[in-house]
């Protein structure tokens, strides 16, 4: 300790150990470890972004489900109408599969399938021959 | 060969040359066709189409197969003069065929009338295939409807191929050995004898004959060939009609007209017809050959023996 009356900073300045001066420094680059981090970061987060948006621009979009909404309906007659209860020229043509039926608002109709009946493999005569006969 | 049963019948899918195996998806097709069909034309299923029809009260929009299959009964009727006309259906009812059975298994202690109805009273609409049916008239498309149902089961197959459904059958391509498909006509006097053997190409075969439906009416014997001129039973002097025609649907109908014409009358409606024949047999047992028949020599031959 040299002297007591100086300022604190004098004499903090004073007891700094003494480093030799260079001339002319070159620019360092001084980074810290959170700064290289943040720097790389951000290169890579620029460089996803180049190539989403590279990629984006080729791609179509993948459709949107647009949001079904029931819109409240006034509606004066029944929910449910059976097609023979319309008047004729206002029944839709319905096309049905084969073996389908429409059901009738006047039966009850347990099932609308047909039941198909089992076939069952016949020795084929040697000489085939079919026989008519009223039936 | 494949058999099932459908529509009151045995029904076989012939296939000369193609293994069971093979032939099982093809049968599996027809099967479901024919119960299709049965589902839809059956007058016996209360709830098949054509009944639901038939009690309608008002005009009934149907589907695209009875639709049609009524317009071109409504067409048949005309061009056999109401020989054939399926509008005879409350005739057969009143008569005691009111519901499938094998023969003789009915027994009516009476039997009633209808007054004459006609398919030709429908009222079509084609732009919404709409139905109307007056009171009385009931339909009964029976064997037109198998007819029908046969030749869209053939239609399905390829080469030489046949479906038979109990006597009504369209025999598709050459047959089995190229040479055409030999036809058995059974004897209407004798189930177990076969009257006349015809060799037959690319066409279908139907017999009209009331020994295999009837019942007994307070001890007389009724039967469902139905004279739409009269609503009563048939009185021919033909026991049997087979006729050889391109379409199965048409057989059944032609087999039915001449049947109701007798043998005379028959003849000449039939004859000259082109890809037409017949084979008609009279009281006697006569045979009469009509129109494009081909004859194979082994007649008389027992059933039996095939």
């Amino acid at each position: 300790m040299t002297t007591t009356t100086a300022s604190t900073t004098t004499a903090t300045t004073t007891d700094r150990p003494t480093e030799p001066r260079r001339a002319k420094q070159a620019p360092r680059i001084g980074l810290s470890a959170q700064e290289w981090r943040l720097y790389l970061l951000s290169g890579l987060a620029a460089v996803y972004s180049a190539a989403w948006f590279a990629l984006a621009a080729g791609v179509e979009p993948a459709p949107v489900a647009a949001a079904v909404v029931d819109e409240p309906v006034a509606a004066p007659g029944p929910a449910t109408v059976w097609i023979d209860q319309l008047p004729p020229a206002a029944r839709p043509v319905v096309v049905l599969p084969p073996g389908w039926m429409l059901a009738s608002s006047s039966t009850t109709v347990t099932t609308v399938h047909a039941a198909i009946p089992a076939t069952r493999a016949t020795p084929t005569p040697r000489r085939v021959r079919v026989r008519t006969r009223s039936s | 060969m494949h058999t099932f049963r459908a529509m009151n019948t045995d029904v076989a899918v012939i296939a000369p040359g193609r293994s069971d195996r093979a032939l099982a998806p093809l049968a599996a097709e027809v099967a479901a066709l024919f119960a299709a069909s049965e589902r839809r034309f059956s007058r016996f299923d209360p709830d098949s189409e054509l009944s639901r029809l038939n009690r309608a009260t008002a005009p009934m929009a149907v589907s695209r197969e009875l639709f049609h299959a009524v317009r071109r009964a409504r067409s048949y009727a005309i061009a056999t003069h109401g020989l054939f006309d399926p509008g005879v259906g409350a005739a057969l009812i009143a008569s005691g065929y009111d519901r499938s059975f094998a023969p003789g298994a009915l027994d009516r202690p009476t039997a009633g009338a209808a007054p004459p109805a006609s398919v030709l009273q429908l009222e079509l609409d084609a732009a919404t295939r709409t139905v109307a049916r007056p009171p009385g008239v009931t339909i009964d498309l029976g064997g037109m409807a198998k007819g029908l149902t046969v030749d869209r089961a053939a239609a399905l197959g390829t080469g030489a191929f046949a479906v038979d459904a109990g006597g009504d059958a369209m025999l598709r391509g050459d047959g089995p050995d190229g040479d055409g498909w030999i036809v058995d006509v059974e004897d209407p006097r004798d189930p177990a004898r076969v009257i006349a053997s015809l060799r037959v190409r690319d066409r279908a075969v139907a017999t009209s004959a009331p020994n295999r439906r009837w019942w007994r009416v307070g001890g007389a014997i009724a039967h469902h060939r139905i004279d739409p001129r009269t609503g009563r039973a048939a009185a021919s002097d033909l026991l049997q009609a087979t006729v050889v025609a391109p379409t199965a649907e048409l057989a059944d109908v032609l087999a039915k007209t001449a049947f109701l014409l007798g043998a005379r009358a028959a003849t000449r409606f039939l004859d000259g017809r082109v890809g037409l024949g017949a084979v008609l047999v009279d009281r006697g047992g006569g045979v009469v050959l009509v129109g494009e028949v081909e004859l194979v020599a082994d007649v008389g031959r027992e059933v039996a023996d095939a």
